[in-house]
Parts: C-alpha cells; structure tokens; sequence
C-alpha cells in the first residue's frame, strides 16, 4: 500500500515536472521604461511639420486663388489673419494679389521646439519665390493641444540677412520666452526698443543698439517723404509704433541667443493743412479705403511683423533685425 | 572514495588471466552508463517537444475589456512589449460611432485627455490579457472653441478611424510612442486587442539537447573508459612494461636487505638509516600506491629499501634528468661511498639478470623514474646506505656481544 502511494506520488511529481519544463512561453515581459530622452523629443517630427505646414498653405493658398478669407481663422492667426485679409482686400480691389503674399512651398530649414507645454511655437524658413524675393520665415504656433497649428506670422527676410544657427529639427531647439535673460536685452525690451526705433529713427536713445536694417532704412524714407509733403501743405503727419508684447514669439538659437517674432502696430495720422484733403498713401491704402470719402485726416492702421535677433549679453554685439512685414489693414478717415 | 578503492582491490586481487569483465566494469556499464542513457533520452525528448509542439508561439494576442470611459491610453512601452510591431484593435460597443487610435508621444497624449479621465493599458498580466486601470489626466480640460476633431490633429504621428472598430499597425522602437483611443462618447465600453508577432522566441530546446548531449558523453565515457580498471587506463600510457617489472622486483628485494640488516644489527647507523629511508620515501607515497598493488605490501623501511635498489647506473640508463640538491650532501654517505660498497649494486643486478618480473604490474615504469627522483633527492645514497647496513651488521655479528648497548637501540 506504501510502495502504491509512492509510485502514485512519484507519477504525480514526474507529470507536473514534465509540464513544468514544457510548454512554456516564458516570463512576460514588462514595458520598458521609456528612454529618458522620450521627454525631450521635437514637439514635431520633420514629416509632421511638412504635412501641417502643406495643409496650411493649401487652405492659404485656395484663399489666393479665390480670393477669398472664408475659413482662414482655422489656418492662420494673430497678425498673418489680419496681413492676409488686408491682402485678399486689396487684391479684390487691384484685381491681382500682391507678390508679397507668395509663400513657397519648400523650406530650408525648420525649427522644432521639444517644448511640453502650449502654446508651442515653430519656425519654418521658406526657400526664396520663383521671382526671387527673399525668403520668408514662418512662424506657426499651436495654442491648445485641442488645436492645430496655424500660421501666425510671415516675415520677408531682409537679402543677405546671416540667421542664427539652431538645433536640427530632429533633436529639437527650445522656445523661450519673453523675458529670457543672458541676453543684450530681453525679448520683451527688445520689441519695445525697436518700436521705439521704427517711431523715432535715430533719434531714439535705443537706435545705437540695433543694426541699421531695411525696414528701419524705408520707413525713415517714408516719413520723410511723406513729411515733406505734408509740410509744403502746412500738414502733419505722425506714425506711432505699438508692440504687442503678450504675443512675442521667442526660440533659443544654439549660440545662445533668441530669434524673436514680434508684431508691432503702427498707426498713421496724417493730415492735411491749407483745408485739403488728406488721401491713401499707396495702392493698397487706396484699395482698403475704397470709396470712402476723404477728410483732412486720414488714419491708417498698419500690422508690422518684425524678426530680431537679440545676440547674447556676452558677445557685445547689436541687436538684428532679420526681416519684417508691413501691410496697412485698415484706412479711415478722421 | 572507499567504495572506490575497494573496487580496485577487489579487481587487483583477481587473478590476471581471468577474462571476463571485472566487478567495477560490470557496474558502469550495467547501471551507471544505462542511467546516464536515460537522462540522455529524456532531455533529447523534452528538447524536441520544446522544439516542437511545446515550442512558445510566435503570435501574441492579448486583451482587454474596457468599460466607462471614452479615452484609452496606452503607457510608454505597451506598444513595443513583445516587438516593435504591433496590430492595435480597438472594438467599440457601438458600432455607429465612430472609434478612433492614434499614435503619438506621451506628451501630445496627455495635453489632448488633459482634465479627462481615462483608461491605462500598463501592460499584460498574462500571455493572453492586457492590464489596465483607471486614471485621471492631471489640469483643465483644454477642450474649447476651435478645437479640431480628434482625427484631424496635427499631434499625432498616424491616425485611424472606424466605425465602431479599428485597426491600426504601429512600429514603437524606442518606447516613445503611445496609442490613444478616442471611442467617441463618454462613458463606452470597448475590447482592446494587442497582437504581436514575436521574431524570436525563447529557444527552451537548446538547453535540454546540451543537457542530452553531455549525458550521452558520459554514457560512452561510463561505458568505455571509467569502466576499465585503473591500471589498465593508466598501463595504456606505460612503453615498458618490462623493465619496470624487473626494477620493482629489485626494490623488493633490496627492501627485504635493509630490513634484514637493520634488525640483524640493531645499530644506531641502522635506526637513523631506516628513519631516514622513511622520510625520503613519505613524499612520494602518493604515486606508490599502486606499486604496492603490484608488490605486495611493503614496510615504509622497505619502501626507501627499493629506491635504495637503484644504482647510478639504472638512474644514467632512465632519460629522467637528475635532480641534486647540494645542500644535503651528506658526508658521512660519503665517507661510506668513498670505502666501497660493491654489494649494493649485486642484489639489483642479480635480480635484473635474472629477470624476475611481475607481469601486470603496470606502474613499475612509472616507478622507476619515481625512484630515480626519490634516490636523487634523499640525503644518501641508499644503495650505499643498504650496503653499508649489510656490511655493518655482518661485522657486529661476528664480534663479540660487548656491544649489547648499542644493539639494544
């Protein structure tokens, strides 16, 4: 009866050894723990911010072709919906848009922030147009994790303009801020400052700390010779630059500077003395005016969108603006 | 060890011409080699049944039943748990609305359920089951005017939507991506299906054919060479048998001379001589072992005895180098070498011309050159001891008893 059990017992222990040793799929596995640098990835692979950028300018681009501003707001934003609805007016009313409103669809170079948070901001740096005018910077940002990416802001590079250095987009640079520090000035001071520039010319106690540059070069040209004419008429005309410092887009360039996309306002007062009329200054002034009727004073209201480069306190150097645009949106008169 | 030993005994004490399989071979191959084939058989068995139908399956299929929420999240590494590849299959409980996966990074994932809640897939529990839990996504719904539809973010690397179910391949290789479910309506259950095609798969046969395969050496092994004898294994190596077997006949002989003469005589020189051979025959006794199997047993006097048998001139005929140690020269072995000994070289060459050998004795050829060491580093020569001895006690005999002091000792 023992010898029974024994065997019963040593049958049982051979089974389960046997079952032991096969069929088995072996340990389950457990998730690896992500690569440390999972947290630090571009916000955007190269081909995302393709494809994102593609769909923008195909919706802007539709508006080109019908001219029409139906449904921007989903692709542009900030000063580019207001740039580009201005244009769209004008272009109705010339009956053909500005070149300057031609975005190519390649690009040079991207610049993909690894930031986590929202609003998150990309550079995107065109190739020159077909008709060779200057590169173009785009700046798309992304405002809630609920929304896509829209094109916020385009600037013509001034010719010949050098454009810091950043990370490749596959490792990814980081955004700043409005007020980062290290710098020769802040974002922030920097925008007001080249306000203060752009209104006052060389006569601002700023002007030494920024690099002469094209946009400050016409817009001197321009109050001068608007002033001159103003002035044979016994007019005035005065030109207010406002920054709009709440909306100041700002990425760290890897020789620690920052690359800062501002917009500023600028209204245009003039009027006309000796009981004249005070009329558009250009085409596209004309064209948003419309049929309105003219008075001695005609305010004009122009989005500018300029690029800095704010070099780093160290390095002694000025202030750069790369590149700029300029559109008067709306025309009335006072 | 013992058991072993006695074996060995047993077998050297059977006489040489039986032909039949000694007790020890008998037991290696009667039991130790069939075990040994056994284990050999049953690995080899068990390596192709894992090999086989026990081998783990490449397809890896495992599920989740999920119920109350409208997001799904998979946690960094789910998707390339068990390879980079993944078939991700999200079935929703209504088949009307529209059920959505997309793939993204962790950080897109959790600003899109920001302030919602929803369900981690953490992994799996088994083979065939998914784990999960539920959480809540940390800050404020972001939820607002101007949102796009969740398909149409430009967060996500890939997107794809079904009615009421989808399926979506994804490639995670380095545990950045994770998979979010989008099921439509707050508050709908779903069944989560995650199905990977494993490129290899853990090898359980290898183990056992190594296992097998070391057994059926020792099978052969147990079967072939443990079961032959000692000497017969180490005899194989020997090229002379037959020198050996006279030299160790020497050894006997000379050995009985120093006994004789020690006890015959009783003299100091005597004791101190057989103490000396003693020690000088202590170092190598491991080797003698089997000497004295084939000898017969041997006192440790007679064993220094027998490396005293050698002469130089067997030692010069040995291609075994010498080995003197000059800081043992003795002078009084000297003192004796120099008065002459001739008889201790008779007994070794009568033996030898005699030709007595013990066949079978296999060790003696390793002997020979154990002694020519031995005699070498002992502090005299025994030969030269031996014969002195001899001579001595022959000389005390003869002379009257006036000595009884020293014969005492």
């Amino acid at each position: 009866m023992r010898t029974r059990a024994t065997r019963i017992a040593a049958a049982a222990l051979a089974v389960a050894l046997a079952c032991g040793l096969g069929a088995c799929e072996g340990q389950v596995p457990e998730p690896q723990a992500a690569a440390s640098n999972v947290d630090v990835l571009p916000d955007l692979t190269e081909d995302q911010e393709q494809r994102m950028r593609s769909a923008i300018l195909d919706a802007y681009n539709q508006s080109i072709a019908d001219l029409s501003a139906d449904g921007l707001s989903s692709v542009l934003t900030g000063p580019m919906l207001d740039v580009h609805t201005s244009r769209i007016t004008v272009a109705r009313s010339t009956g053909a848009m500005d070149p300057l409103a031609t975005i190519p669809g390649e690009i040079e170079q991207t610049v993909i922030p690894t930031d986590s948070g929202w609003p998150r901001v990309v550079y995107s740096i065109t190739t020159t147009t077909e008709d060779q005018q200057s590169m173009r910077l785009l700046v798309f940002t992304q405002d809630s994790p609920r929304q896509n990416y829209k094109l916020w802001g385009v600037v013509r590079l001034f010719p010949g303009t050098e454009l810091p250095s950043f990370t490749i987009p596959s490792i990814g640079s980081s955004m700043g801020t409005a007020g980062d520090e290290g710098l020769v000035a802040t974002p922030q001071e920097a925008v007001e400052r080249y306000a203060d520039v752009l209104q006052n010319g060389a006569n601002s106690e700023y002007a030494g700390q920024f690099a002469d540059d094209s946009l400050r070069q016409y817009l001197t040209t321009l109050s001068q010779t608007v002033q001159e004419g103003m002035e044979r008429n016994n007019g005035t005309q005065q030109q207010t630059f406002t920054p709009v410092t709440d909306t100041i887009k700002v990425m760290r360039s890897s020789d620690g500077g920052d690359l800062v996309v501002a917009q500023i306002n600028s209204d245009w007062t003039r009027a006309a003395g000796d009981g004249r009329q005070s009329l558009p200054a250009s085409d596209a002034e004309q064209a948003l005016f419309g049929d309105g009727t003219a008075t001695s004073t005609m305010h004009v209201t122009y989005v500018n969108v300029v690029a800095l480069y704010i070099p780093p306190a160290d390095s002694g150097e000025q202030i750069v603006a790369v590149g700029a645009e300029r559109q008067p949106i709306s025309v009335e008169a006072l | 060890m013992s058991g072993a030993m006695t074996v060995e005994e047993l077998e050297h004490e059977e006489p040489q011409a039986q032909t039949g399989p000694t007790r020890h071979a008998k037991i290696m191959r009667g039991v130790v080699t069939p075990v040994f084939g056994l284990i050999a058989v049953a690995c080899i068995v068990l390596g192709v049944l894992n090999a086989t139908i026990w081998r783990p399956s490449t397809d890896i299929t495992a599920n989740a039943e999920v119920s109350g929420t409208r997001y799904i999240v998979t946690d960094p590494g789910v998707l390339g748990l068990v390879d980079d590849r993944v078939s991700l299959s999200v079935d929703g409980a209504d088949d009307a609305v529209s059920v959505c996966v997309a793939v993204g990074s962790a950080k897109d994932v959790t600003g899109w359920v920001s302030g919602n809640p929803y369900v981690r897939v953490t992994g799996m529990s088994d083979w065939t089951a998914l784990s999960t839990s539920r959480a809540a996504a940390q800050g404020e719904s972001l939820a607002g005017e101007g949102d796009v539809a969740f398909a149409d973010s430009d967060m996500w690397t890939s997107v794809q939507c079904g009615d009421g179910a989808v399926s979506v391949d994804v490639t995670d290789e380095d545990s950045s991506q994770v998979a979010l479910v989008d099921l439509g309506a707050d508050d709908a259950d779903a069944d989560v299906s995650m199905h990977w095609i494993r490129q290899s798969v853990p090898d359980f046969a290898m183990p056992f054919y190594f296992a097998g395969g070391i057994c059926v050496v020792l099978a052969v092994l147990s079967a072939t060479v443990f079961a032959m004898s000692p000497q017969r294994r180490r005899k194989r190596a020997a090229v002379a048998g037959a020198a050996g077997g006279a030299d160790g006949t020497a050894e006997s002989a000379v050995a009985e001379a120093a006994v004789e003469g020690a006890e015959g005589a009783g003299t100091v020189g005597a004791a101190a001589g057989a103490g000396t051979a003693a020690v000088a025959a202590a170092r190598p006794r491991r080797r003698r072992r089997h000497a004295r199997h084939g000898g017969g047993q041997a006192t440790p006097a007679a064993e220094s005895a027998e490396s005293a048998s050698e002469t130089p001139d067997e030692r010069a005929g040995t291609s075994s180098p010498l080995i003197i140690d000059p800081a043992a020269r003795n002078l009084v072995a000297d003192q004796a070498a120099r008065s002459g000994a001739p008889a201790a070289d008779e007994p070794a060459d009568i033996f030898a011309a005699a030709g007595v050998t013990t066949p079978g004795d296999s060790p003696a050829g390793t002997d020979s050159a154990d002694d020519v060491a031995e005699a070498s580093t002992s502090v005299i020569s025994q030969d030269e001891l031996a014969a002195y001895f001899a001579r001595f006690a022959q000389e005390s005999a003869e002379s009257a008893a006036g000595d009884g002091t020293k014969e005492e000792e």
